[in-house]
């Protein structure tokens, strides 16, 4: 559907218009029920946290801005509760510490960046490591590679400024690596080299 | 120019540098190969992590968004008409041309079955030493984790952090002192010599027990062979492959055993499940015998009532009130045996012998039992069946709502496809048999018990879940999954309700029954691991 019938059907929505929202319910529920879960890494808590980020929704549909895009704006809504959800468990109270964001040497050597052509196992290798994840670090490759916000989105929902996404970003990647490939040659450019030779381009 | 670091690039990639910075990149980009490599590799990589999340569905993705698999169109189907068509052909050609033919699994039948368990069990016992402490290790680690981190989780989430530890805190304060007037004893033989005496409650496991001197308190015992010549102050408890009484017993038995001897006196009731029961001459019950035995011998005197459901029962003695057989093949009463009330035999007539030195005092009722065809299908004339179907309903409807309220993960499952229905079923089979096998292992501990018991709800409760998961698969699959506890409930009415009606389909309901239940069983195993992965 394109944005110009996600459009209108907001206008009857907001008018009161019951049809309307569950029309985009059933329209938005599968992308907001799995960046939930992917945030969340719980399916339980997923179908609650869309059933609330709806809730929450409908309750401010006066203040949606027809200028923004409504995927993004319900998917900000539902990242903001998840992030809250995430924020209150408690083994990492202090997810989004900001005093972690000292000045580090970015250039420090990390294993390889992924490549693109890979065997499926690898990939269900990537999404589970992406599941083990810490919070702090699988929130903003969802919201970036899932959800499609930018940094400033990024840090609206997850109460971070620009740079400190940046980093998160980059840190997930690198702790990513790590963990699929913990004996990674600590040389980027050379490693990154071995590996198209060996990737299985097909 | 040097080169920026990889981080620079990594924004650059998510379109998010300055336009300033950006041209920097640019303009570096033109002269520097390697990081034009580095460049195109984290260009992979980000579209590698969109496309893994995009397409790849997470393995806690509710059923709703996972696509059909295209074997449940044709193979689940065709799995369940197969196995409930075989179990059901099976069952109604044994019942009808067969007669008698399914009395080897009849669970009523007790003959051999007794035997078997106690051979098992104790040969376990004797073969693999440690076994059943093993066993209760296992258990009690396993039962005390599970509650514990279910129960910190759960609280945690509920009402916060530092209240759940400051109520798991107190939950100490909050226990009973452990009972003092305890006499734990786990030895090879135990004997209470004569003369000697126990002022408290004796739990006992071993494999022979000798009860000589005087228990001034109940007795728990497991082992192969009990024998009480004594006196037990209280009442008895006791799993074994013998037991004889020739002592004294003040309170009630209860025993589930192979053979039970009675020749002394039994001051309150017995309660008992066992292959062999028999009561001497000289031995007397005070109050009532309430049996389920294989064949049963009273020559001794009874209090109160007897109630017997077994194969075979011949009384000889004195029986102060009433005798109800509510299943049998034979009742005997012999010369000797005299009947204070009714005689009340769910038996054919040929099949009750009353010796002409036998009287009855009261009425002699006899009702022929209903063969397995008629009793199968009487039942759905009586609108009494009707009323018991509808209360089950309602009642496994309210439980599952409740269950759904505190974990409602477990209904999550996904469809099944053929192969996965076969494997959760056969998940759920080793679940059923092995259970029981490892409570029984618990509970042949004495210390065990309380690991038994809570094992044994466990089991029971799981079983009874697992036909309300089922429902509620079907339910979600008829209706839609809308998250929330109302849809929730409404699909379970649904779904539990095509159920029940299936399962009260005379023949085919009680193979669907077992499919569901199995079925379910093996989901609630796939859901409680992958909550635990999920972790």
């Amino acid at each position: 559907m394109d944005e110009l019938a996600v459009r209108k059907l907001v206008e009857r929505a907001r008018g009161g218009d019951a049809d309307g929202f569950a029309t985009l319910f059933k329209l938005f529920r599968p992308d907001v029920e799995r960046l939930c879960a992917r945030l969340l890494a719980s399916d339980s808590e997923a179908e609650d946290a869309t059933s609330e980020a709806f809730m929450r929704s409908h309750r401010s549909l006066d203040s949606y801005d027809s200028a923004q895009s409504f995927r993004t704006w319900l998917l900000s809504i539902a990242a903001h509760h998840c992030i809250d959800q995430l924020r209150r468990r408690s083994t990492e109270q202090r997810i989004f510490d900001p005093s972690e964001f000292d000045p580090e040497q970015h250039s420090t050597p990390s294993p390889t960046p992924l490549h693109q052509r890979l065997r499926a196992e690898v990939r269900e290798q990537i999404f589970d490591g992406l599941c083990a994840l810490p919070d702090r670090y699988r929130a903003p490759l969802v919201l970036r590679y899932f959800a499609d916000f930018d940094y400033d989105e990024i840090g609206a929902v997850m109460d971070v400024t620009r740079n400190q996404v940046a980093t998160l970003l980059y840190r997930a990647k690198r702790r990513l690596r790590e963990q699929l490939d913990p004996a990674a040659e600590h040389d980027a450019a050379s490693a990154a080299i071995r590996l198209v030779s060996r990737g299985p381009k097909s | 120019m040097s080169c920026f670091p990889e981080f620079t690039y990594s924004v650059y990639v998510d379109d998010e540098l300055s336009t300033e910075e950006r041209r920097g990149v640019d303009a570096h980009l033109v002269g520097c190969r390697t990081c034009r490599e580095l460049v195109s590799l984290l260009r992979d990589e980000a579209g590698l992590l969109s496309d893994v999340l995009h397409e790849r569905e997470p393995r806690w993705q509710p059923a709703i968004a996972v696509e059909t698999d295209p074997a449940f169109a044709l193979g689940l189907p065709l799995a369940i008409v197969i196995v409930t068509t075989a179990i059901s052909v099976v069952g109604y050609l044994l019942e009808t041309r067969w007669p008698g033919g399914l009395t080897l699994l009849n669970p009523l039948r007790l003959k051999g079955a007794f035997e078997l368990a106690f051979d098992l069990v104790f040969l376990l016992r004797d073969r693999v030493p440690g076994l059943p402490e093993l066993a209760l290790a296992l258990g009690v680690v396993a039962a005390a984790s599970a509650l514990l981190s279910f129960g910190v989780r759960l609280l945690m989430s509920r009402v916060g952090r530092v209240s759940a530890l400051l109520l798991f805190a107190a939950a100490p304060l909050l226990l009973p002192d452990p009972a003092s007037a305890l006499d734990l004893r786990l030895d090879q033989d135990v004997q209470i010599a004569t003369g000697e005496r126990i002022p408290e409650t004796l739990a006992v496991s071993g494999d022979t027990i000798d009860i000589d001197g005087f228990i001034d308190g109940d007795l728990v015992a497991a082992a192969e062979r009990i024998t009480i010549r004594g006196t037990v102050d209280g009442n008895l408890y006791v799993f074994t492959r013998d037991l004889e009484i020739s002592g004294e017993v003040t309170g009630s038995v209860h025993a589930g055993t192979e053979r039970t001897r009675i020749t002394g006196k039994v001051g309150g009731s017995v309660l008992g499940a066992s292959e062999n029961f028999s009561i001497s001459a000289d031995g007397e019950i005070e109050r009532d015998v309430a049996l389920w035995v294989d064949e049963a011998a009273f020559d001794g005197k009874i209090g109160r009532d007897v109630l017997f459901s077994g194969r075979w029962l011949e009384i000889r003695g004195p029986v102060g009130r009433n005798v109800d057989v509510r299943h049998g093949e034979r009742l005997s009463l012999r010369d000797g045996a005299n009947i204070g009330g009714d005689v009340d035999a769910v038996l054919e007539a040929d099949e009750i012998e009353i010796a002409s030195g036998a009287t009855i005092a009261g009425e002699l009722t006899q009702v022929a039992p209903e063969g397995m065809e008629g009793h199968r299908l009487s039942h759905y004339s009586e609108p009494e069946y009707y009323v018991f179907v509808a209360l089950r309903y309602a009642a496994a409807v309210l439980f599952g709502i409740l269950l759904y309220a505190a974990l409602p993960g477990l209904f999550d499952a996904r469809s099944p496809n053929a192969s996965s229905l076969f494997r959760s079923m056969a998940t759920g089979f080793l679940f059923v048999i092995a259970t029981p096998l490892l409570i029984l292992c618990c509970a042949l501990t004495i210390i065990g018990i309380p690991v038994a018991v809570l094992g044994a709800s466990v089991y029971i409760v799981t079983l009874y879940t697992a036909k309300i998961a089922v429902g509620s698969l079907i339910g979600r699959r008829v209706m839609g999954t809308e998250p929330g506890i109302v849809p929730f409930a409404v699909s379970l009415l649904v779904g539990l309700g095509l159920l029940s009606l299936v399962t009260a389909l005379p023949f085919v309901g009680f193979a669907v029954a077992i499919v569901a239940v199995l079925y379910g069983l093996g989901m609630i195993y796939d859901r409680a691991l992958e909550y635990h992965a999920a972790l």
